[in-house]
């Protein structure tokens, strides 16, 4: 890594560490406050994607890896709010010319928006919006940020709209995690005046989620590891600490050396040329990792890491939303298949 | 060897899986999961039906199973404000029995269970709570107890203190009594724990004992046998604790089941058919582990061995299911039950023997079967 993402690397941890952990748990309570919006913004975060004369912070593929991956390991409820901003909102808005100003409002932390991808993930019910007559009207499920200025949401025509008005959302859902993050259908009743197309291909735009949620996943392994190796430095049963035990040192060496190995392969690959199998590889692999170290970490802590105070089991709920949330297993590891036979794999 | 139960134990299974059914309705769960509440009322109705019945194991075995499988935080609340009971079945003096243990299983008051200290979870022998004898006989208890079932509102708790030094860093076990505490006595405060991750209509609290005065007559049993007193309780109870896991494990099963039948693309993938046979498997191997354990208890004749394969096998399974069922379930999981059965679930690899403790306990055992000290 060159110093410029050295620095950037080091700036965000300090952010991280200064910034979120001491309200983590207001954050899981009581949702991602304005005040930390602002410091998001200010510090560049949430416009990390958006270009420099929109107020962005134009970070590289290893910039904005970095900075999910450093987020996540102190607030992964942080991290996914800043890459569904980036990701999903700005990358989409940028598409359309007209509406490229709102950027500046969406980084400013003045205004937030969400992009609706439920109905790609194998979900049953994701609810539906008609275009109908002068509307579009209808209700989705599971929408993320949902309480959010700015929607892009899919119609029955097959298109994508940018809303602004005409919604709101209902009761929240069960929340599994990302709990600083309202979670709940919401209810359209747009003007079709008011809803702008938005030229997307939502394949491409999935396909470059692979990167960022592989930083958010290593991200939640970092963190919740760092915490289960300082956990098991200080505390003591039988008469040692817990890292004198083998199975405990022995599981977190193991997850330590992926974890790095990971992190090498997440840097390599973000300042490589694109590779989507590789991508996709680090992808499905990553996920996996997040929830086996966060469940590690929890057993680690006992009785403690069941309790929120401890911060601990925010990283195994977080991980788990992440693999759902993350994409679509099935088809992923379907497409995974046929990239390394190199013909139709798989399927059966 | 027959692998059937006793029809009427089927029977009372019917009726506790409908009984669940109709009374854990999503609304309540989520009302009690969200607010941290001990439902009182349900676990009165859940009495005053028939549902909970401690004078026949296997009914409370199976009893408990449904129970979880179809929510956990109501399902335990339900019956475990008898957590203690067995300690006083086996130890407890006939006074002690009438004045306590026959209040709790008319379903009038809920008893507590106070081992595990702030600095001493898994490692029973090194709690730091005192009883100190006093010239009159009495004894007072100072130091204070961390997760404990029931402590905020419970009307008494059996304590773990040390009533001596240990003789030597090697029988640290040694020189424990245990004792009736009533929460109304002075001295004696619990301070709820709050933020669980799951089983949150349970209750937790921390208790904090302060010179509470215990009169000789709340001892239990020999003063000085108290490790050996939780360790026979552990045995007993860890069945249980096998046995929710197992209903967590099954609840897991049907809702992945439940979306196999709702969605034929989803059942006609082959990765998913084999999820389902993998978790069947195991949650069916989990359960006759169990049941082989509950057995040789239920006949007088533990095996710590089984038991703790039993816990350990059904804890690791309630996880793996609960998992597995939410991943490959995805959004339809995580907006419904299954979603709080994998926060449930993963306590059951914690308390009662955490699966680190369970392995230590089967080796240590298996090796004395095999004829190795």
């Amino acid at each position: 890594m060159d110093e410029e993402h050295r620095v950037l690397e080091s700036v965000v941890g300090e952010f991280a560490s200064k910034e979120l952990e001491p309200i983590n748990k207001q954050i899981e309570l009581e949702g991602i406050p304005k005040e930390l919006k602002k410091r998001l913004s200010s510090q560049g975060f949430l416009g990390a994607l958006a270009p420099y004369d929109l107020g962005g912070a134009s970070l590289d593929r290893l910039g904005y890896s970095i900075l999910l991956k450093q987020l996540a390991s102190a607030s992964p409820s942080v991290a996914f709010y800043v890459f569904l901003e980036n990701s999903f909102v700005i990358k989409s808005i940028l598409l359309k010319n007209e509406v490229r100003e709102k950027i500046g409002l969406i980084s400013g932390g003045e205004i937030s928006g969400t992009f609706y991808y439920s109905h790609l993930l194998n979900f049953l019910e994701p609810g539906e919006i008609k275009k109908i007559d002068s509307k579009l009207t209808g209700k989705l499920n599971a929408v993320i940020n949902s309480e959010a200025n700015l929607f892009i949401v899919p119609a029955d025509d097959g298109k994508f709209y940018l809303v602004e008005s005409g919604f709101h959302p209902l009761d929240e859902h069960e929340k599994l995690g990302f709990r600083g993050l309202r979670f709940s259908p919401v209810k359209f009743d747009t003007s079709i005046k008011d809803a702008i197309e938005i030229p997307l291909n939502v394949d491409e735009l999935i396909d470059d989620t692979h990167l960022p949620i592989s930083a958010i996943a290593i991200g939640i392994a970092q963190g919740a590891l760092n915490k289960a190796i300082e956990y098991a430095k200080e505390r003591s049963a039988f008469l040692h600490k817990l890292k004198d035990f083998q199975p405990l040192a022995f599981g977190m060496a193991q997850a330590y050396s992926q974890l790095d190995i990971l992190n090498e392969y997440l840097i390599n690959i973000a300042q490589g040329e694109r590779d989507i199998k590789k991508e996709l590889m680090l992808k499905i692999i990553s996920i996996d990792f997040a929830r086996d170290v966060s469940k590690l970490a929890l057993q680690v802590h006992g009785g403690y890491g069941y309790l929120m105070d401890f911060g601990i089991e925010k990283y195994y709920r977080d991980a788990m939303f992440l693999s759902i949330l993350g994409g679509n297993h099935l088809d992923e590891k379907m497409k995974l298949s046929s990239l390394i036979f190199q013909e139709k794999a798989g399927w059966i | 060897m027959d692998f059937t139960l006793p029809e009427e134990i089927e029977e009372k299974r019917k009726k506790v899986r409908e009984f669940a059914l109709k009374e854990f309705t999503e609304e309540r769960k989520r009302y009690f999961d969200e607010n941290e509440k001990y439902p009182f009322e349900i676990r009165k109705l859940a009495y005053e039906l028939g549902i909970i019945n401690f004078s026949n194991p296997w009914d409370l075995l199976v009893s408990i199973e449904e129970l979880c499988r179809v929510d956990p935080g109501l399902g335990i609340s339900s019956f475990v404000y008898a957590f203690g009971s067995e300690i006083l079945m086996l130890f407890g003096s006939d006074e002690q029995k009438k004045k306590y243990l026959e209040p709790v299983q008319r379903g009038e008051k809920i008893m507590g269970f106070a081992v595990t200290e702030p600095v001493a979870g898994s490692d029973v022998a090194g709690i730091a709570s005192k009883m100190e004898k006093q010239p009159d006989g009495s004894y007072i208890l100072n130091g204070s107890k961390m997760f404990i079932t029931n402590g905020s509102i419970a009307d008494y708790v059996l304590v773990l203190a040390r009533t001596a030094p240990p003789p030597s860093e090697e029988k640290r076990h040694h020189n424990m009594s245990m004792a009736i505490v009533e929460m109304k006595w002075p001295g004696v405060s619990a301070n709820k724990l709050k933020g669980k991750m799951g089983v949150r209509a349970t209750d937790t609290a921390e208790l904090v004992f302060e010179n509470v005065r215990i009169p000789p007559e709340n001892i239990i049993g020999e003063i000085g046998k108290g490790f050996y007193y939780v360790m026979t309780f552990f045995n007993i109870t860890r069945i249980y604790v096998a046995a929710m896991s197992i209903g967590i494990a099954q609840g897991a099963l049907d809702m992945i089941v439940e979306k196999a039948k709702k969605d034929k693309k989803f059942s006609s993938q082959e990765s998913i058919q084999f999820t389902i046979a993998e978790m069947a498997t195991r949650v069916d191997a989990a359960r006759l582990l169990t049941y082989r354990a509950a057995s040789l208890l239920f006949q007088f004749n533990p095996d710590p061995v089984f038991t703790s394969m039993a816990k350990y096998f059904a804890a690791e399974t309630a996880t793996y299911a609960a998992e597995t069922a939410l991943k490959v379930t995805g959004l339809d999981g995580a907006i419904t039950s299954l979603e709080r059965l994998f926060r449930d679930s993963k306590i059951m690899e914690i308390w009662e023997g955490s699966s680190e403790i369970e392995k230590l306990v089967i080796y240590r055992m298996f090796m004395k079967k095999m004829g190795v000290e």
